[in-house]
């Protein structure tokens, strides 16, 4: 039995209330139909609490159905899960965070968001420096007894030492040659070092529509000027990661 | 994700799918609580947690020899302590059967600790 509603997300626009229907289908086969309070609107359909279970088939959907909203609204994406037992449950939530979701809505209109990864083998490159090692540099340790377990276990971690430092100065240079231009064409981005060992970069950005195609031209170019680094550009999105709200 | 939410890409995507699978199925690590197992989930945990703080002392040290504000006495005393401490987590990783790499705690999206 549908008892239940799915939320799927907040509109800045009350849309002719719950008879509106922008003929886009949800989960569970139930139209998408909205919910209004003032001049924002909540997308849900009736689903059966059972078949909203968590998996990649109905995350893909439900991320789908966002998709389709997103089209033809202004749109904040509600988290997957998101479901209430009424319509009067619904018009609870836009009412209590009714300046929250306006905020933020105000924040995402006309912007998409773009997600960039990129990888950089690391053992591509020499970070050894035995070579450039200078251990005059480091008189008093140099004076240390020759033969002195110790002074030689300090020599190797200041080798070492040195090693990781030109490391993530390798990294640091990368990472600033790409986002430093995309982040004067973006409105708002996160930025995340070193994922994994090789993703050395997970970033979004918030992107002004009017600004998205000088964004992905500009990756494209960096992306020719860096022959040994791989790319990842994936979008247009709906704002998932610029909208925090905890909905009370 | 859909293929067509893919602007550009780089040939060897291959590589970028795998890196992002570790990503995605980075579960946070958890101590195993089987009664049998327990003592080496608590191990691993609890060794993770001093080898980052091994890491930033030695890290400190070098910082502290490369500034030239230390003694030769103070650096020859340091060496022995570092030198000392990481032998003695070597003991540590082999009584508890641990490895070099089980010595991380995967943070999910923020990636590993160390």
């Amino acid at each position: 039995m549908k008892n239940y509603k799915c939320i799927y997300a907040i509109l800045d626009s009350n849309v002719n209330g719950s008879d509106h229907k922008p003929d886009i289908m949800g989960l569970d086969s139930s139209s998408v139909y909205f919910v209004g309070y003032r001049n924002i609107s909540a997308a849900i359909s009736d689903v059966n609490r059972d078949t909203i279970k968590i998996s990649s088939d109905i995350a893909f959907s439900y991320e789908k159905i966002i998709e389709n909203l997103w089209v033809k609204y202004n749109l904040l994406p509600m988290r997957f899960g998101s479901v209430v037992k009424s319509n009067a449950n619904i018009i609870e939530i836009l009412k209590r965070n009714y300046a929250n979701f306006i905020d933020n809505l105000k924040k995402v209109e006309n912007k998409s968001e773009f997600g960039l990864k990129i990888l950089w083998d690391m053992n591509k490159t020499d970070f050894n420096t035995e070579k450039t090692f200078n251990l005059d540099n480091y008189k008093k340790l140099k004076k240390l007894n020759k033969n002195s377990i110790y002074r030689n276990y300090l020599i190797d971690k200041l080798k070492q030492h040195k090693s990781e430092d030109s490391f993530m100065k390798k990294i640091d240079d990368i990472i600033e040659e790409i986002h430093s231009p995309l982040k004067r064409l973006s409105y708002l981005y996160k930025v995340k070092k070193i994922v994994t060992p090789k993703i050395i970069l997970n970033a979004t950005y918030l992107v002004k529509n009017d600004m998205k195609d000088e964004f992905i031209q500009k990756i494209r170019q960096i992306k020719e000027e860096k022959k040994n680094i791989q790319f990842l550009l994936t979008g247009p999105w709906p704002s998932y990661n610029f909208v925090k709200i905890s909905i009370k | 994700m859909n293929d067509d939410k893919i602007i550009l890409k780089s040939e060897s995507i291959d590589e970028i799918a795998e890196e992002l699978e570790k990503v995605e199925n980075a579960l946070p690590n958890r101590i195993n609580a089987d009664p049998e197992k327990v003592e080496h989930g608590l191990a691993k945990l609890v060794l993770t947690l001093i080898e980052l703080i091994r890491k930033l002392m030695e890290k400190q040290a070098m910082r502290r020899i490369e500034s030239d504000s230390l003694t030769e006495e103070e650096i020859e005393r340091l060496g022995e302590t570092l030198m000392k401490l990481e032998n003695k987590m070597d003991e540590l990783k082999e009584i508890f059967g641990l490895k070099d790499e089980d010595l991380n705690l995967n943070l999910g999206p923020l990636g590993d600790l160390m």
